[in-house]
């Protein structure tokens, strides 16, 4: 390769013209500056609405806070573990534990659902909804448990237990509960709240634990916590390890993705459709209507000339095109040659082949022979009469 | 009333607060509702707009001119008599055509003072160009919301032709005084005037000896002739049909007016009177017996506001026109068409009385892109076109010899080339005293 494409040398560079308006950067830079605060908005809305799920307490996750051990454990110890992620009062019935290992899931049917059934329950952390359902009389109090302590209670497991890793909530019983209940753990507090309720709930046994951490993988072998799960949970040949699922909704009640949505992400965006009504008000009210101007009128000079070529070529006028030429070059020629005008083709034809030695028939053809016969010939004859112009020169 | 990009970014934030805290549409209605308020309330504690007071800084009616490709400063003053402190956005509007800069101004007038902006008119047309109004966007404290209104303050500039062909004026005044210092014709004949007497010296031609100046002094005397000064010399511009055509980016008009101009400063300088006029099937603009210092600025006034018409120029009335404002033998310059169908029907049947009394010269404006376009080949298309304007340039030439043939010199050049042209060939008419 040795040619390089060379850059055509008639190609002007394109001006732009420097003018006094605001470059485009600065004039973006408002719009661009509120859509950028939006983003972040949305962001923080996200990062802030968005809730921590993690896999905790489930029996088959051998992460630190799951709880395979615990259930490898019972079911070495000949407990049935199964686990189940709905309820209803038949499956839950007398004889048998149930984990509730996350409370707070639970929809109401299935509280209600708990409720009804005859089971003993293991209440991990439960939120006040499932306190008022299936422990009546149990209130969680804002203490947290400092350091591990002794049970003080006469509860056989936390007995045998001793001190456990309880660092969750704590509870205190109201008077209307029946005697008989167990407080275990206490925090210390002059409410007399502990960390662990033991109480009978209509003719079952309803277990409060205030935290989770006994039960993970990561503690189950450190000091009494594996003792006091297994005594809570060894209780009965049937375990239920109960992780509650909302079931899925009954045909016709099912719910669309804007629904599942948080609310402040549906009614956040509604507001950005006002915010952008606001900036279409901004940018679309002029500073005064348009001003409008009289022109005046602009003919383009050689526009007859164009529309005469036009119509010479739409009637296919070669006689006339090439009689145009013609006249134009022998005026020419006339001119150069010293011929007078008013002498004729006959001695302008003379003196041209004179002059440049072509045959006096061919210049006399050319000059002044019939009208070419079709365009082709016609874009030959200005190309021979141009040759001849410059033949004479 | 206008919202401004705070409210909108104030809106938009909005979203947060609804996101967060308040997700219903209740929420959005409270909050929207409550920042509609606010900016209502905003925009009622701006200045009203109609309490400013504005204007120019000249007398309402002057006119300001300025040439055309120049630039002019523009100053527009703000008053606020009011006791709250105005912060303002203003648009002077002109016509697009004056080209004023910047689109808008942000001025704060503080309370009982006054302010000034100023706006920068870069006309692109030649004509009258009119303040059209000031729209005053007042913004409230906040900066939220404004109110919005506008004042009339008229103005008028002037924009004058650009005379580019300036340039060419001192060659041809040196050559003027050239012309004046030859003292070509030394014999009488028509167009000269007596100048002086001098001392006879060899070559001189002893026609021209005075003898009865000679017989009063010790030598010889001999008269001698100069080029006829004091003449009259008439412009007419052509201001209907043929002087629409565009002829490059501006119209023949602009090219017309160009090669009066330098006529004009050209032939007072060399001590003749120059009158104007401009029509077309009526008179458009016209400049009569001004003298020699005031001479260019009432041309440059009288044309600025001429504009083509596509009309058909009225010959008769142009000859009547001459006819009745040239009373002594003028040198009439046309500034018109070749156009065949226009010459043979409007000119050629009133050539002759003007003729009779006046020299008449005819300066047209070619169109260059006619050789361009008669030089083209390649196909088919373009020899057609070629052809096409092989025969507009024979008719054209063919008009310009017929009226040569009648005693018209007719000058026929492209729009740069015209004014010179016409010059020279005015130069060459005085040399030759046919003024």
């Amino acid at each position: 390769m040795t040619a390089t494409p060379e850059t055509p040398a008639t190609s002007a560079p394109a001006e732009t013209p420097e003018t006094s308006a605001p470059r485009p950067l600065v004039r973006w830079r408002g719009p661009v500056l509120i859509g950028a605060l939006v983003l972040l908005g949305a962001l923080l809305v996200a990062v802030l609405a968005t809730p921590t799920r993690t896999g905790a307490m489930r029996p088959d996750s051998a992460s630190p806070d799951g709880a395979m051990a615990l259930a490898r454990v019972l079911e070495g110890q000949g407990v049935r573990v199964e686990p189940v992620t709905d309820l209803d009062a038949a499956t839950a019935a007398p004889g048998r534990t149930v984990l509730v290992a996350a409370p707070e899931r639970m929809s109401t049917r299935q509280r209600d659902a708990l409720a009804a059934s005859g089971a003993d329950l293991v209440l991990v952390r439960p939120d006040e909804a499932t306190l008022a359902a299936l422990a009546p009389g149990v209130r969680a109090e804002p203490i947290e448990l400092p350091e591990p302590v002794d049970p003080a209670c006469a509860l056989p497991a936390a007995l045998r237990a001793g001190p456990v890793d309880l660092e969750g909530g704590a509870y205190t019983l109201d008077p209307t509960v029946p005697p008989g209940a167990q407080r275990c753990y206490p925090t210390g507090s002059p409410t007399g709240a502990a960390s662990l309720v033991e109480l009978g709930v209509h003719g079952r046994t309803v277990t409060v634990v205030g935290d989770a951490t006994p039960f993970t993988n990561d503690v189950l072998d450190e000091r009494g916590n594996a003792a006091l799960t297994l005594g809570l949970l060894g209780a009965h040949p049937d375990l239920l390890w109960y992780l509650p699922v909302p079931p899925p909704a009954e045909p016709g009640q099912e719910r669309g993705a804007s629904e599942l949505l948080p609310p402040g992400w549906v009614w956040g965006p509604v507001q950005l459709l006002v915010a952008g009504l606001a900036v279409a008000l901004w940018r679309g009210r002029r500073l005064g209507p348009v001003v409008t101007e009289d022109l005046p009128v602009v003919v383009p000079a050689g526009e007859t000339v164009r529309g005469r070529a036009r119509l010479y070529r739409r009637a296919g006028a070669r006689d006339r095109a090439a009689e145009a030429l013609r006249s134009d070059v022998r005026r020419d020629l006339a001119t150069r040659l010293g011929v007078p005008r008013g002498a004729g083709v006959g001695p302008l034809v003379d003196a041209a082949a004179g002059r440049t030695g072509w045959p006096p028939a061919a210049v006399g053809a050319l000059l002044a022979g019939p009208p070419p016969p079709d365009d082709p010939s016609l874009v030959a004859l200005a190309g021979d009469l141009d040759r001849l112009g410059d033949a004479v020169r | 009333m206008a919202v401004t990009g705070r409210f909108a970014l104030l809106v938009a934030l909005a979203a947060l607060f609804v996101g967060l805290l308040f997700p219903s549409g209740l929420g959005v209605l409270v909050v929207s509702g409550a920042l509609v308020v606010l900016a209502l309330a905003d925009a009622l504690a701006a200045v009203p707009v109609r309490s400013l007071r504005l204007d120019r800084e000249q007398e309402p009616g002057a006119v300001v001119t300025v040439r055309l490709g120049e630039s002019l400063e523009v100053p527009l003053r703000v008053a606020n008599p009011g006791r709250r402190r105005a912060s303002l956005v203003l648009r002077d509007a002109w016509e697009p055509s004056a080209g004023a800069a910047p689109p808008r101004h942000r001025l704060v007038v503080p309370a009982g003072e006054r302010r000034r902006v100023v706006s920068t008119l870069t006309p692109t047309r030649r004509g009258d160009r009119d303040a059209v109004r000031v729209t005053v966007r007042s913004l409230g404290p906040l900066g939220v919301a404004a109110r919005q209104g506008r004042h009339p303050v008229p103005a008028r500039v002037r924009v004058l032709p650009a005379f580019g062909s300036r340039r060419h004026l001192p060659s041809r005044l040196a050559r003027m005084r050239e012309l004046d210092g030859r003292r070509a014709v030394q014999i009488r004949g028509q167009g000269t005037e007596f100048d002086s007497l001098r001392e006879y010296v060899a070559g001189d031609d002893v026609r021209s000896i005075d003898w009865r100046a000679s017989a009063r002094s010790a030598e010889l005397v001999v008269r001698t002739w100069r080029p006829e000064r004091d003449r009259q010399v008439l412009v007419v511009i052509d201001t209907g049909r043929s002087a629409a055509g565009r002829v490059g980016d501006a119209p023949r008009l602009d090219a017309a007016l160009d090669t009066a101009l330098l006529l004009a400063a050209l032939a007072s300088r060399g001590g003749d009177r120059v009158d104007l006029l401009a029509l077309d099937r009526e008179v458009r603009a016209s400049v009569l017996g001004a003298t020699a210092g005031e001479l260019l600025p009432s041309l440059v006034t009288a044309m600025a506001p001429l504009e083509p018409r596509l009309v058909e120029t009225d010959m008769r009335l142009l000859a009547a026109s001459v006819l009745a404002r040239a009373g002594r033998r003028s040198l009439v310059v046309l500034v018109t068409g070749l156009d065949e169908a226009a010459v043979v029907e409007g000119l050629e049947p009133v050539l002759g009385s003007l003729l009779r009394r006046h020299t008449v010269m005819l300066a047209a404006v070619a169109d260059p892109g006619l050789a361009t376009m008669a030089a083209g080949r390649g196909d088919a298309e373009a020899i057609y076109t070629a052809a096409a304007a092989g025969t507009a340039r024979a008719a054209r030439r063919g008009v310009a010899e017929r009226l040569a043939g009648r005693g018209v010199e007719v000058v026929d050049a492209a729009p740069e080339d015209l004014p010179p042209a016409v010059a020279d060939r005015y130069l060459a008419l005085k040399a030759a005293g046919r003024l």
